[in-house]
């Protein structure tokens, strides 16, 4: 029997050399898998897509409570809202004003609130913000959302001076709680509404959970909630109201609070003998608005964002640039040639950006 | 050290320069999602490029026609053909990044992308207004 062979010392070194180094390898890979997973952010902000109002719909959300109770809370109030001031809805509080000859209707504190703020930015803007368009909107037919292709089409110069008598601000008469139309004219509050909408849910938003962040974006218009992690501005980009090669946004604002809202000639409109017809429509003259083909302003809230950027539309640019500082509103203008034009403060939202 | 060691350890190199390379080099979103009428009804994978028919929500005719033609191409994402008027599901152009979307409010549909990078674009917002 020989004795068990002794081990060679020069060996025992190199194993030992091979556990060490093993040994650091798997530190190496555990730290990285766990600074991986580390890295990989749990998502702060519940996001919901949905169609309201006619168009879509997006909530981002960040709050410690449940984020589906307050999602719900939110598009339940969207819901309520276009129910109540739809122009489709032949029993809402709209139908009853709009079809109660001359007669006065009481109307509740909301209703009120909407057609005061209405009617005074109707007279801020001279008019090119209107809410009492409705003969001229349903006379083009942009208030009908249609399954079918029916041919849309320019309305002759009879009927456009029919539905422009039975049209304007000026129809609306506004005594405390009580309300009437003149003339036949109709109230259409599309040009407000969604950025009330959007108010609304951020108020609600807020009153559930106070420390909530996020943003509301109904259609293009977009409302603060709260800054991005409690702190970051929200980025925001412009689109370009044209296809243009490369170019993804005519520009990026950055947000913590209020709200923004475009009106453009790009999304609801069509064409005949290559003219195009937009949903813009001016008041006095009761065909779409010309020269400007994008208007983006930045406001103290969504609903005054979304009145001023269809106002916009309609003015002179140089008015638009000189008296939307004065309403509260930044403007970013973009006409037929693709130039812009901002008011003097809009810069100050556009941070360090191309 | 013996050879093996040094093949293991070259391989492991490879393998995390593979994985490092392949990281960035993903897709930006994976999946194409379409709802009609608040429910998934339609998902694509956003590699394969291909036309794909929708239909949208039409409770007269039991979902039975085609209201749409989606297209996927290289890794684009837009409608043509729509059946409604308004057209303006086809006018929200091609979208390629995760939180872009394309609706279509008379048919109830709702096209959305899911993935986890966003394509450089030099420019990363989180909402578009429009």
């Amino acid at each position: 029997m020989s004795a068990m062979p002794s081990p060679d010392p020069h060996s025992l070194v190199t194993l030992q050399k091979r556990v060490w180094f093993y040994a650091l390898l798997l530190l190496i890979f555990a730290v990285a898998v766990f600074s991986l997973l580390l890295t990989k952010k749990t998502a702060p902000y519940t996001t919901k897509d949905a169609i309201q109002m006619g168009t879509y719909m997006r909530i981002c959300l960040g709050t410690e409570k449940n984020p589906h109770t307050l999602i719900d809370a939110m598009i339940r109030e969207v819901k309520r809202i276009e129910n109540k001031y739809s122009f489709h809805n032949k029993e809402n509080v709209l139908a009853e004003i709009n079809w109660n000859g001359e007669e006065w209707t009481y109307v509740d504190e909301e209703t009120q609130f909407i057609l005061e703020r209405s009617y005074e930015l109707a007279l801020t803007t001279k008019g090119a913000f209107d809410p009492v368009l409705g003969r001229l909107t349903r006379l083009w037919g942009f208030d009908r959302i249609d399954k079918d292709d029916v041919a849309f089409r320019v309305p002759t110069d009879e009927e456009l001076a029919t539905a422009r008598q039975a049209s304007g601000y000026r129809n609306l008469e506004i005594r405390g709680d009580t309300v009437r139309l003149k003339n036949g004219a109709l109230l259409d509050l599309g040009g407000i509404v969604k950025g009330y909408a959007i108010d609304r849910c951020v108020q609600v938003a807020r009153e559930l959970d106070p420390s909530a962040t996020g943003y509301v974006d109904i259609g293009g218009d977009i409302g603060i909630i709260g800054p991005k992690f409690g702190g970051a501005d929200w980025i925001i980009s412009v689109q370009p109201p044209r296809e243009i090669a490369g170019v993804r946004q005519m520009a990026a604002v950055f947000l913590k609070t209020g709200g923004i809202a475009t009106s453009g000639d790009y999304q609801r409109y069509f064409e005949v003998d290559g003219k195009r017809y937009h949903h813009i429509l001016n008041g006095e003259t009761g065909m779409p608005s010309t020269g400007t083909i994008s208007v983006t302003v930045i406001a103290q809230n969504s609903m005054d964002a979304d009145a001023l950027s269809t106002a916009g539309m309609v003015l002179e640019a140089d008015y638009v640039l000189q008296i939307l500082p004065r309403l509260g509103g930044q403007a970013l203008i973009i006409d037929s040639e693709l130039h812009k034009r901002a008011t003097d403060g809009w810069a100050s939202f556009e941070k360090n950006h191309p | 050290m013996r050879k093996g060691d040094w093949l293991l350890i070259g391989g492991v190199l490879l393998l995390s320069v593979a994985f490092a390379y392949w990281i960035p080099h993903r897709q930006a979103a994976s999946t194409v999602i379409v709802e009609v009428d608040g429910r998934e009804a339609y998902r694509y994978s956003i590699r394969e490029d291909g036309e794909y028919p929708i239909r949208g929500y039409q409770p007269a005719v039991g979902r039975s026609e085609t209201t749409h033609i989606l297209h996927i191409r290289n890794g684009q994402v837009y409608v043509e053909e729509a059946r409604c008027r308004d057209k303006i599901c086809e006018r929200m152009g091609k979208i390629d990044n995760p939180g872009q979307l394309i609706v279509c409010v008379p048919y109830k549909v709702l096209i959305r992308l899911e993935g986890d990078r966003v394509v450089d674009t030099g420019a990363h917002p989180d909402a578009v207004t429009r």
